[in-house]
């Protein structure tokens, strides 16, 4: 009986749940039963349901066969739940998303239990989130998750790590190989967090010097 | 003249070999990027004081990339107005393995056979290391290349040693200078002259250095390569000291691209080949289409292929596809205010779904012949999919792309903060 109202709550949600929605999609009743269980058992174990909808959102419009949508959203539901676990023990459901991302991305629960120890509650989704655009952009999740927790340890802030991600982005849309561009972006991140009083020094200095071509903008060292 | 047949099928086919394409490096490690075209078209060419001479060849073109290296096949098969057949097939490997990231490096070899009616073989090798020194936009880098040539039971070798800096001027122009010096063994080339007895060996040990500078401009379309040098060294024997070459592609469909060569090629005394004036036409068949996967040029340059999304993709602005046979570009996707696209003025319905909608489809509006998300997309990064006119839903080409869990593919836009 709660399998049932869990199918006709996700049938409801799924078909109302957008309403610029050009042409909604719809849930058969058959999937719906079939989603119910993964998504009664993450309702019961506290998870967030939005992105399970989402995911078989994504399956229906794709038009992927039934057990292939059940599957990725259980998929999605257990990253779920290895995330809360190594976030734990009070993850927010914007850092289980996040971690879930990452874990897909293939980073292990070491780097989420390593963000958390260095990130109080509400502030772990943000280096999680970063991790995995990264790896998007087609660098290696090690290198990405590597490359995050040695900024976060060393005391990055929430605006460095989106500037660092941006400034990847940037990098690789212009041409740089995402690993080498991170690689860069990350010595240059590194240099801060290590040595802010001389780069309050460096800020200081004369604009005399910083009159060649190029100047106001970070260069890397050369490797 | 046997010889002048293996001469002058060497020199058609190197001319006639395209660039090494598609070596986009992959998302990861593991995944493997293959690239398979064939080019065919005709040549005329005119080498020292001879007439003009006409050729057709197919040249086969084989590559497949990973972070660590390539590797690649090439060759050609061509004829000659005076039936001068001949084959030419090169093996290729270069290496840029991972713990060259840090401190860039890359060794690249070759070996290549050429092989023509009644003649013996000509075989070449070269192995090429260099040392990179880059930064975002700009490097330089130096190396030496090592050549061995066999040619009727005889070997040559040569060594060069090179320098050279690079520019990336805009997103899709790249400049390069290159200063190189020369010393190769006895140099052995044929003249081919209709007249008998032209045949000439020259026992130099030829020493030359050159100073080269390339530009390479790569739209989405079309890809245009210019470069130019100047030799110094004993004209006598290399055959002039100028030099100039022009390549351009144009890709008229996802598939089929024109491609074009006209220059002035020097005397190479690693290939044996005399100084040449030439021009050639032909169309390019990639067996994959580019709609498959966003197409990016060829690597002329290992220094180039490391960052080989400038040429092709630039941002989340300037790209286009060629999906649903309907011209899609992405106008803006920048201060948040919107997704922008510009699609064929005969698109009835443009759909957009992804994170940003749960994976509900959504209508875009059309205004000012453009076509915008109903609401403003906060910044962020999302995966999403579109589709035209109820056709197949599929990422727009240009974006990064990420495998789905359902066996398709969803782009990666940016909205930026």
């Amino acid at each position: 009986m709660r399998r049932m109202r869990v199918a006709v709550l996700l049938a409801l949600a799924l078909g109302a749940a957008q309403p610029a929605s050009s042409q909604a999609v719809k849930l058969d009743s058959a999937l719906a039963a079939a989603l119910a269980p993964t998504l009664d058992a993450a309702r019961t174990d506290g998870l967030p349901d939005a992105p399970l909808f989402a995911k078989a959102q994504e399956g229906v419009l794709k038009r992927a066969p039934r057990e292939r949508i059940v599957g990725a959203v259980a998929a999605l539901a257990d990253r779920m739940r290895a995330a809360r676990g190594e976030l734990a023990p009070n993850a927010t459901d914007h850092e289980i998303i996040a971690g879930a991302e990452a874990l897909a991305v293939g980073v292990s629960g070491q780097v989420l239990r390593t963000v958390r120890l260095y990130r109080p509650r509400g502030t772990a989704a943000m280096p999680l989130e970063v991790i995995a655009h990264l790896a998007w952009r087609g660098v290696r999740p090690d290198q990405a998750a590597d490359a995050i927790t040695r900024a976060v340890v060393g005391g990055a802030t929430a605006a460095q790590l989106v500037a660092l991600d941006a400034s990847v982005r940037q990098d690789v849309e212009s041409g740089v190989a995402p690993p080498a561009a991170l690689a860069t972006r990350t010595r240059g991140l590194t240099l801060q967090l290590q040595a802010p009083a001389n780069r309050s020094a460096a800020d200081a200095a004369p604009q005399s010097m910083s009159s060649s071509p190029g100047a106001g903008r970070a260069r890397p060292r050369k490797p | 003249m046997t010889p002048k047949r293996v001469a002058l099928g060497l020199l058609a086919t190197s001319l006639a070999i395209p660039n090494e394409h598609g070596a986009q490096p992959p998302r990861s490690r593991t995944e493997r990027n293959h690239d398979v075209s064939v080019d065919v078209g005709g040549l005329a060419l005119r080498r020292r004081d001879e007439p003009w001479r006409r050729a057709v060849s197919v040249v086969p073109h084989w590559r497949a990339a990973t972070q660590d290296g390539a590797l690649y096949v090439g060759g050609a098969v061509s004829g000659t107005q005076n039936g001068y057949e001949s084959a030419y097939g090169t093996l290729g490997l270069e290496l840029t393995p991972q713990s060259s990231r840090a401190h860039p490096w890359d060794l690249a070899g070759t070996a290549t056979v050429l092989s023509a009616k009644a003649t013996q073989a000509i075989g070449v090798a070269t192995l090429r290391g260099r040392k990179h020194w880059m930064t975002d936009d700009e490097g330089a880098w130096v190396g030496v290349t090592l050549g061995g040539r066999t040619q009727d039971q005889t070997q040559f070798g040569s060594i060069a040693a090179e320098a050279s800096f690079w520019r990336a001027v805009t997103p899709a122009t790249t400049v390069m200078l290159t200063a190189s010096a020369t010393q190769a063994g006895d140099f052995l080339y044929y003249e081919y002259a209709d007249a008998p007895g032209t045949e000439f060996r020259l026992p130099h040990t030829a020493r030359f250095g050159e100073l080269a500078a390339a530009v390479r401009h790569v739209q989405p379309r079309v890809e245009l390569a210019l470069d130019g040098r100047y030799r110094m060294g004993p004209s006598e024997v290399l055959g002039g000291s100028g030099a100039f070459t022009g390549d351009v592609a144009w890709w008229v469909t996802s598939r089929y691209a024109v491609v074009g060569l006209v220059g002035r090629q020097l005397a190479d005394p690693a290939l044996g080949t005399a100084s040449t004036l030439y021009a050639s036409v032909g169309l390019r068949i990639a067996a994959r289409s580019l709609g498959a996967k966003p197409y990016t040029a060829p690597p002329r340059d290992p220094v180039l292929s490391r960052r080989p999304e400038v040429l092709h993709v630039r941002g989340p602005a300037g790209w286009t596809s060629t999906s649903s046979k309907r011209e899609v570009e992405l106008v803006d996707a920048r201060d948040g205010s919107f997704v922008q696209l510009r699609i064929g003025a005969d698109a009835k319905t443009v759909e957009m779904a992804g994170d940003f909608s749960g994976w509900q489809p959504i209508a875009l509006v059309r205004l000012n012949g453009a076509w915008r998300l109903p609401e403003a997309l906060a910044p962020g990064v999302y995966r999403m999919i579109m589709r035209v006119d109820g056709g197949e839903w599929r990422p727009m080409l240009g974006l990064p792309r990420l495998q789905d869990e359902f066996g398709g593919e969803v782009g990666v836009v940016t909205i930026p903060r």
